[in-house]
């Protein structure tokens, strides 16, 4: 995070290329208003290429769904590495939060399919993913639901790239243990789940069994976080970035080139009414915010303490005895006024350091009384 | 009352047939004046209200006990006028009891006394307790009727048990022919030890089988009493007593059908006569030359002391019989066998007349044309058809008779053939005829019970069988038509004296009646002999029923000793082969073992592939290939081609103005052919099965060796289990192992069927909305060409889909056969190997197939131990049906 004015939080999104990760950020963006009604925060994209981004993407996806097709693999994938910038306003006057995600070409995850000369691209990522406090990991749901052979099973991992996903989750991991006072979340999002629950017009409820398939193919990676930094919270948080479509089969292609010998993708129909229906990112989002707002807490906790500290300092310093002639001297040049000037100043800082801080306290109570639903699980 | 003024009654003070020393017969006449007379004295008791009806009654009918055997008759001592409810004709009733043990219900007759005529004697043994009286005769026969059908119907509920047991008796001797035979085959082997030959040579079952023959035999008389259905009255006596006059009377027949003669005998043939009111006829049952030859030439030739018999009607033809009384040895020259050797010559003279009747069979002939059949000629040179007949049936209405279950056996003379003809003949008689009526006649120089009447009466006695009491069965009727009234005194004296040992009733009961009188003879003998049968029967049946029992009851202990000596000399001389036997038993300790490893190991490399998270390729790719061919059916527009299907959609949704149904329809229709077509996964089951029991089956080869064959899996597996059925020492435990083994089902429609069913839950046209919990179709479009293409669009995504989450369903219940053929093959080693028969079974088995089992080993042991197992077999086999026997089990 920054020590910027307006903090900036850097989130990192690790998953394979096609996966969703594009989908899952202008999900979460998409109906931020929405999503967050009822709390006393308010999001909005921070510039114009992420509103522009977002837009775009969000048009692909409504001309697909009303043409009453839809293929996960036609919306176009993420080819330059490209910066959400948004920002959370908390309801406290001058503590927006600024966050910024990284969106990447998820090939790169995997060093076999990166292409030459954008290592230095992929280090910067690694470094990004460093910095972020929150790791959003999106996981393709189709991919560990519908392998039904062992097979296909195999390829998971390598078409999930669990792997590298583990690896960058264990660098993340070790960086938070270095930064073990600052709240660290990472949040698992299945993606496409729509065909998995009931509760967003599907007709089959598998929550349970996708929920057991994460712990199953990303249990070595939870094992490898806790490992590193006992305090990150991992949060599972699955969400229907369509909400209106099912899927009618899995397609598992057998293809030598591949590691894992299958390329998967899948066929899906289009439920009536063919209309976007995003289910779950609520939960990531608060999550997501409840976590900022802890940060920005800390930070804003930090800040109240030294402005009392120098609050402090600059009272005793305004009324020190400095003797007798002194005391004259300060009182005829006008040094004490200047002092007690800015004694005062400092503790104005540092109440208006401290209502933030309370008004932050706030908030925290209240995202705290919001529950996630059935869906969401720690783990 | 029904009877006719013109014919003139007699009615003795109380019923003749009760009445050893009744009044004499009188003149017709005076006594119908004598009963008009008395109808006038007869002092009217007042009306009676019917509950002191039933108390006379009562007290009339009453038994009277303790005082031995009475001798007189009480007079008629009480008088009623008749209740309201009979009818008008009967003016008042009078009770006459007699008193004592004659009959077992005090035999009181009622005397019906009419407004007008003679009086009727009724018998009330089966009016009291208040039952209805019968109104006349007419009534009483009908009530006597119905009683004896009734009798007729209980006799046929005895048969299926009678059935059975005849059935058991004969396997049983079946049975003991087979342990004859084994145990001779045992005894005359060379190898058998001394020993055991010397014990076996007493050994013996023709007794036992003869036991079994005679028990048949008596269950085939009581069999054929059972299933009649008539009771049948026998009518014997010698010539000239008026046997034929009494069936006269009784059958309305005349003379043309049954013959009567003044002097020699004339009824030549055992005539049945059976009323029926439909039929009038007479069927002749012929002899064959053989049964004429055994039946009536050979008891000739025996009583005449011929050596021989002709073979053929050609040598009868000419047989060279001794012309006259003097050829016959020495010994055989008496007068009456001069007489016979006269039948004899006539019968052979008379061939021709009759050759052609030897026939066999039966021959149904007019009543008119009757007479030659049954009766001797009366002129010499006449034809002796009767020769040829067996005997004759002869169905007419009886005029004044309402049983209709009702038989006459008119029986030929006694004693006028040879002494074992009349035993032929009462033999054939024995539980065929209920009763029979010894007619006597006294007549000048028979006027009393002659010593041949004592003879007769021995013959009855073998006929009544098991009857305990010859009263019961032998009735002795006077008949007194035209009879002198001092030799009827003089008979009646002589069968008191002779027959009944001065004491009335004691061994006959005797009736009295007018032979050509058919009134009389249906008042006197027909009513007291059907009230008599309606009476006695059931318990002459249940005599003759327990009698036939009690005579072979000792049989099954008899055979059942039998038996447990050979049993006990086998276990003895069992012993000389035990070095056999243990070698045996320690090959059978091994063999357990060593199949106990083969299956171990069998059933641990299933278990292994059981809980294997390791998928089975084969019924990967049969669920996948089921999968391909209902992709390609849904591809190819269901059967039909996408454009048909459209046009066929849009067709009928014209018709509805609805797409629903025709969607429904179709979604159902497509559901159950996906179903269907996952059901040839079948074929993936069945090979896994078959592949379970081939690898028993080999296990099992290895150590059993020849027994199992030379074929595998399933044929060997059922051959071994037929095998340990059959063996000489079944072992039940082994094979039911086989069996369920055999049983073993893996089927898509039962196993995996029901799991994976509710992933075709989608394809069901309306759907619960699963947040609103409403009804909803799943699928609506246009009427509309493009409505139809649209439909078919989704109808593909769900049938795809539905295809698609059951192959992924039954992809995850991959393991479920292994599983299933892990648990059957875990079952069958541990019932096989573990159960608690299981060491028992396979020492039978070794026992039963050491031979085949370890081949060469045992020869010679072998074949003297299948010896053995064959007695031992057999003796089982009968101790089992002997139980049965023993316990009666139907």
């Amino acid at each position: 995070m920054s020590t910027d004015e307006q903090l900036l939080y850097k989130i990192g999104v690790v998953g394979p290329t096609r996966v969703g990760k594009t989908s899952l950020i202008t999900s979460i963006l998409k109906d931020s208003q929405t999503l967050l009604a009822n709390t006393p925060l308010s999001m909005r994209p921070h510039g114009t290429p992420t509103e522009q981004l977002v837009a775009r993407h969000r048009k692909e996806l409504e001309g697909s769904l009303l043409a009453g097709e839809f293929n996960a693999g036609g919306l176009r994938g993420t080819e330059e590495p490209f910066t959400f910038e948004l920002e959370i306003n908390p309801g406290v006057p001058g503590l927006g939060i600024r966050l910024a995600l990284l969106d990447y070409p998820g090939g790169w995850l995997d060093a076999d399919r990166r292409p030459r000369g954008r290592e230095k691209d992929w280090d910067e990522c690694r470094n990004w993913f460093k910095e972020s406090s929150v790791l959003l990991i999106p996981v393709d749901a189709a991919v560990l639901m519908e392998a039904d052979e062992g097979r296909y099973q195999k390829a998971v991992p390598w078409i999930l790239t669990t792997t590298e996903v583990e690896d960058v989750a264990r660098e993340w991991a070790k960086e938070r243990k270095l930064r073990h006072h600052e709240p660290a979340l990472i949040l698992v999002c299945p993606l496409k789940c729509e065909s998995y629950f009931s509760d967003n017009g599907g007709q089959r409820n598998a929550a349970d069994r996708l929920l057991n398939e994460v712990r199953r193919v990303y249990g070595a990676l939870f094992e490898a976080v806790r490992s590193e930094a006992s305090h990150i919270k991992i949060v599972y948080a699955p969400v229907d970035t369509i909400g209106c479509v099912d899927i009618i089969r899995g397609n598992w292609t057998a293809d030598s080139k591949t590691p894992g010998g299958f390329e998967f993708s899948a066929d899906y129909m289009v439920r009536h009414p063919s209309k976007q229906n995003v289910k779950g990112a609520d939960a990531v989002l608060v999550s997501l915010c409840k976590h900022l707002v802890e940060a920005k807490h800390r930070v804003q906790a930090e800040e109240f303490s030294d402005r009392i500290s120098e609050a402090e300092r600059a009272h005793g310093h305004a009324t020190r005895d400095e003797g007798f002639f002194r005391n004259i001297w300060y009182w005829l040049n006008g040094e004490r006024r200047q002092r007690e000037q800015i004694a005062s100043g400092k503790k104005r800082e540092a109440d208006i350091a401290m209502k933030r801080a309370e008004a932050l306290d706030k908030v925290i109570d209240e995202l705290a009384t919001r529950g996630h639903g059935p869906r969401v699980h720690e783990i | 009352m029904l009877r006719s003024p013109a014919t003139p009654r007699r009615y003795p003070e109380a019923p003749a047939y009760l009445c050893a020393r009744g009044p004499a017969p009188r003149d017709r006449r005076s006594a119908k004046s004598d009963n008009r007379a008395r109808a006038s004295r007869q002092p009217v008791i007042e009306s009676l209200p019917p509950t002191k009806w039933s108390r006379l009654i009562a007290l009339a009918t009453r038994p009277i006990v303790g005082r031995g055997p009475a001798t007189t008759t009480a007079p008629c001592h009480s008088m009623a006028r008749a209740p309201a409810c009979w009818p008008s004709t009967v003016a008042a009733v009078r009770t006459c009891r007699r008193r004592g043990t004659q009959t077992e219900s005090g035999a009181t007759f009622l005397h019906l006394v009419p407004v007008e005529g003679d009086s009727l004697a009724v018998p009330a043994c089966d009016v009291s307790h208040g039952h209805p009286w019968p109104c006349d005769v007419r009534c009483h026969m009908r009530d006597l009727a119905g009683k004896i059908q009734a009798i007729l119907m209980r006799r046929r509920d005895h048969l299926p048990k009678v059935q059975k047991e005849i059935e058991r008796w004969q396997t049983l001797d079946v049975e003991l022919s087979s342990l004859e035979g084994a145990v001779q085959e045992l005894r005359t082997h060379p190898a058998t030890p001394p020993e055991l030959k010397d014990g076996l040579g007493g050994f013996q079952v023709h007794d036992l089988r003869k036991g079994i023959a005679d028990a048949v035999r008596l269950l085939r008389a009581i069999e054929a009493r059972f299933s009649r259905d008539t009771v049948n009255i026998g009518v014997s006596g010698v010539a000239r007593v008026g046997k034929s006059t009494l069936l006269q009377s009784i059958s309305g027949l005349s003379d043309e059908q049954i013959p009567t003669g003044k002097g020699d005998p004339v009824t030549a043939v055992r005539s049945r006569i059976f009323h029926s009111k439909t039929n009038r006829r007479a069927t002749l049952s012929l002899h064959t030359y053989q049964t004429f030859r055994d039946q009536v030439l050979r008891p000739y030739a025996q009583a005449l002391g011929l050596s021989d018999v002709p073979d053929s009607i050609s040598a009868f033809r000419t047989w060279p019989y001794p012309r006259s009384e003097k050829e016959l040895r020495e010994e055989y020259r008496t007068h009456s066998n001069g007489t016979m050797l006269g039948r004899l010559l006539a019968m052979q003279k008379a061939l021709p007349s009759y050759q052609e009747d030897l026939t066999g069979g039966e021959r149904i002939v007019r009543l008119e044309e009757l007479r030659p059949f049954v009766a001797y000629p009366q002129h010499e040179g006449e034809t002796r058809c009767y020769l040829a007949v067996r005997e004759v049936r002869i169905e007419c209405a009886f005029p004044r008779v309402q049983v209709e279950s009702l038989s006459i056996i008119d029986l030929p003379g006694l004693g006028e053939i040879a002494a074992d003809a009349d035993e032929y003949h009462l033999n054939g008689l024995r539980n065929e005829v209920d009763l029979v009526v010894l007619v006597k006649r006294p007549l000048e120089g028979m006027a009393y019970w002659k010593t041949e009447d004592g003879k007769t009466a021995n013959l009855l006695d073998k006929a009544r069988g098991f009857v305990s009491n010859r009263r019961d069965f032998v009735f002795v009727l006077m008949n007194t038509g035209g009879a002198d009234p001092a030799l009827c005194t003089s008979l009646r004296k002589s069968i008191r004296d002779l027959a009944n040992d001065r004491e009335d009733g004691k061994n006959f009961l005797v009736l009295e009646a007018d032979a050509s009188d058919h009134v009389s003879v249906e008042e006197r003998v027909l009513t007291p002999l059907l009230a008599h049968l309606a009476e006695h029967l059931p318990a002459m049946d249940r005599e003759v029923l327990e009698g036939t029992r009690g005579a072979y009851l000792a049989l099954p202990s008899q055979v059942s000793t039998t038996l447990r000596d050979v049993e006990g000399l086998l276990t003895r001389v069992a012993t000389v082969s035990r070095s056999g036997a243990e070698d045996l038993e320690r090959r059978t300790v091994e063999l357990r073992k060593d199949l106990a490893a083969s299956l171990a190991a069998l059933v641990a490399q299933l278990q292994a592939q059981a809980r294997s998270s390791d998928e089975d390729p084969e019924y990967l790719a049969a669920v996948t290939r089921s999968y391909d061919e209902i992709r390609a059916w849904i591809a190819n527009g269901y059967g039909v081609g996408r454009d048909a299907w459209c046009s066929n959609a849009l067709r009928t949704m014209r018709v509805d103005r609805n797409s629903s149904p025709f969607a429904a329809a179709e979604m159902n229709r497509i559901r159950v052919e996906i179903s269907k077509r996952y059901g040839s996964i079948d074929n993936y089951f069945r090979s896994r099965v078959d592949g379970l029991w081939i690898q028993v089956a080999d296990a099992l080869k290895k150590d059993f060796g020849g027994l199992a064959g030379s074929g595998a899996g399933e044929t060997v597996l059922k051959l071994l289990s037929r095998l340990m059925a059959d063996a000489s020492e079944p072992c039940p435990a082994l094979c039911g192992a086989i069996d369920d083994l055999l049983a073993l089902r893996l089927e898509y429609r039962t196993h995996l069927h029901p799991r994976v069913r509710r992933e075709l839950d989608g394809l069901n046209l309306q759907v619960t909305d699963p947040e609103s919990s409403e009804p909803k179709n799943q699928i609506v479009v246009e009427v509309s060409e493009g409505g139809a293409e649209e439909l078919f669009r989704r109808v593909t995504q769900l049938a795809e889909q539905a295809a698609w989450f059951t192959k992924k369903a039954l992809v995850r219940e991959a393991i479920t056969p292994a599983l299933v053929l892990h648990a059957a093959a875990e079952q069958f080693d541990d019932t096989l190997i573990r159960s608690g028969e299981s060491e028992r079974d396979f020492k039978r088995l070794a026992r039963s197939y050491h031979d085949e089992i370890w081949p060469s080993v045992f020869t010679g042991i072998d074949e003297a131990n299948a010896r053995f197992a064959k007695v031992a077999r057999t003796i089982r086999a009968i101790r089992e049906h002997l139980g049965g026997l023993e316990r009666g089990e139907a």
